[in-house]
């Protein structure tokens, strides 16, 4: 019966925003723009291109609104989250920020080991994810979190397929680097105590 | 190595959620009333390519008219301008040496029954129909007043017939006392002025941009092979994002050939060579490029023009037309600066080489240096249509142009016999 309910509150939150209703605007903001935050800060880091994302995805998520197809439980979140995704990386690639990796961190160690994220919080996970260089972190998240495939992603950013794939495998290794740093230094500060 | 903590990643990160920026909905909501005030406000325009069509339709009824002018028979012109074989008056004066004025003078006086200076003219002596004009002499000795025997709309006066092409077209230059000419005119001339003039800089978004992502450059030893994965397109950048295209005005050479089928009108052909220079620069988070774009065309133009008016030298004419040019050879060349690595240079000849169709028109004015050469200077107009290609070319930015021609003409006077 939720799920019926929950049929009815997307698709009516959908249908009375197509008629222009305000308040279903606000009311489908305030359910969802902390999700959405979440996703476009992964990544956009600017707060003022994060900002200027969410805007005009939610412009856009509103304008066309009627374009949306309900398709089961949550495909109204997952089709707004797939609106953030394109304004983000369409921003990334306009603003083609021209980035330097430092000095010896171009090859970063690809350790063998499993990467323990269990103890790290989410905010820390986020944190980290939005310190890898744009290129690994837009690829990064597409395939972990968009579950796109290398060609998917290799079509959306205009690359090569293989670039999408070796640039995910730095991304990954620079990632659990930055975890396995991350636990060293929860570790020393555990110790310390 | 294993994949399982991303997936973990991705489960415990499904439903994250932050703090929204501040004041974010407020931002929403203006914005959105900004659009609906703004959409309520849009004026009724004539959509950009309905104005274009409009006016490439003016332009080719006008190359229509005047074609038409030229190849129509009942035209005044050829009270002049000997169509056929068989003689009419002016001729006749023409080919006895005599004045032409002095000729028609006397058939205008001529009392009906009197002296007939005019030859027979055949049945074919204008071709076609000629309902305006009548031919000048007649067998028909009846009664005809005097100033009966022109015809012609008008006028009714008895002029002659170069007094009245001389008083209709406003000071045109005496003809010339000897057999009507044929001219061919060949022409040099150059247009636009390389590196002057506006730069066209635009952002394409035609120009997606490929690969070449920092690891691959970094890894590969041959990076112009990555970098210039599709050969296909011979625009594509090997980067991500779009890439920055300053375009340079085009410069021109031609060379023409043109050919007098009347006094006034002139249809020409030739040859052209256009050189389109574009200056490339991009900028991303994998690194840095500039570059350059360079194009050589080559084409045949088709053009008629029609004197207005000549006073001493100078002549000004209108003339429209058109040309189909293609893309000979175009290069691309750039230097990549990688971040933490040294730049590396990279060059690419396109294969795509499309045609490029333009119409034009224009207004020119010449100052005879000679009587066989002429110093002319052209300004006009040009529509390039699109060559559906994906070069990005100052044609595509800007389809309508301002050019200025400017060059020699030379005359080569041939008899008609």
């Amino acid at each position: 019966m939720r799920e019926k309910e929950q049929i009815r509150s997307e698709q009516d939150i959908a249908a009375a925003i197509l008629r222009g209703d305000i308040a279903s605007k606000k009311y489908l903001y305030s359910c969802y723009v902390r999700y959405l935050t979440a996703v476009a800060a992964r990544y956009v880091t600017d707060d003022n291109d994060l900002r200027d994302v969410l805007q005009e995805s939610f412009l856009k998520i509103f304008s066309s609104i009627g374009n949306f197809e309900y398709r089961g439980e949550g495909s109204l979140k997952a089709w707004m989250c797939r609106i953030v995704v394109n304004e983000s990386v369409g921003l990334l690639r306009k603003q083609c920020r021209f980035e330097a990796l430092p000095d010896g961190d171009d090859e970063p160690i690809l350790t063998q080991e499993e990467t323990d994220i269990d103890s790290i919080p989410l905010s820390e996970l986020h944190r980290l994810i939005r310190e890898l260089p744009p290129g690994y972190r837009t690829i990064l998240n597409l395939y972990v979190f968009e579950e796109k495939s290398h060609r998917e992603i290799a079509e959306q950013l205009n690359i090569k397929e293989s670039t999408s794939a070796s640039q995910f495998h730095r991304a990954k290794a620079l990632l659990a680097d930055k975890i396995k740093k991350l636990h060293k230094h929860n570790l020393s500060i555990a110790y310390e105590k | 190595m294993k994949n399982d903590w991303l997936k973990k990643l991705r489960d415990r990160m499904a439903d994250y959620e932050m703090d929204a920026p501040d004041g974010l909905w407020d931002a929403i909501e203006k914005s959105s009333a900004g659009k609906r005030d703004a959409a309520a406000n849009i004026r009724r325009v004539v959509p950009a390519n309905w104005r274009r069509a409009a006016a490439l339709a003016a332009a080719a009824a006008v190359a229509g008219v005047l074609l038409w002018k030229v190849f129509t028979p009942a035209s005044p012109l050829l009270l002049i301008e000997p169509a056929s074989d068989a003689p009419l008056t002016s001729d006749v004066a023409a080919v006895s040496g005599e004045s032409p004025e002095l000729r028609i003078a006397d058939a205008v006086t001529a009392k009906p029954q009197g002296r007939r200076t005019l030859s027979q003219p055949s049945a074919n002596s204008i071709s076609g129909p000629q309902p305006d004009v009548q031919p000048i002499a007649c067998s028909d000795t009846t009664a005809t007043a005097p100033d009966t025997i022109f015809t012609a709309p008008e006028p009714k006066k008895p002029l002659s017939s170069y007094d009245r092409y001389h008083d209709e077209y406003h000071a045109l230059p005496p003809l010339p006392a000897k057999k009507t000419q044929h001219k061919f005119v060949v022409g040099l001339n150059a247009s636009g002025m390389k590196g002057a003039g506006g730069n066209a800089g635009t952002q394409s978004d035609r120009f997606p941009i490929s690969d070449c992502s920092h690891g691959n450059c970094l890894a590969s030893p041959n990076p112009t092979e990555d970098a210039l994965s599709s050969r296909r397109a011979p625009a594509k950048l090997p980067e991500m994002g779009k890439a920055d295209f300053h375009h340079k005005m085009p410069v021109r050479a031609a060379l023409s050939l043109s050919y007098q089928p009347a006094p006034r009108w002139m249809v020409g052909t030739g040859v052209t060579y256009s050189y389109l220079q574009s200056d490339i620069d991009h900028q991303s988070f994998m690194y840095k490029m500039q570059g350059q774009q360079q194009l050589h065309y080559m084409g045949v133009p088709l053009n008629v023009s029609y004197l207005i008016c000549s006073w001493r030298r100078l002549n000004i004419y209108v003339s429209a037309g058109g040309a189909a040019e293609k893309m000979i050879s175009g290069k691309m060349s750039a230097e990549y600066k990688p971040f933490g690595i040294r730049a590396e240079h990279i060059s690419e000849s396109f294969e795509e080489k499309p045609w490029q169709f333009s119409v034009n028109a224009a207004m020119g004015a010449q100052l005879d240096i000679t009587p066989a050469i002429g110093l002319y200077v052209e300004p006009g107009v040009s529509h390039y249509f699109d060559d559906h290609s994906e070069l990005n070319t100052i044609y595509k930015d800007r389809p309508w142009t301002f050019n200025l021609n400017f060059g020699l003409r030379f005359t080569i006077a041939t008899s008609k016999r």
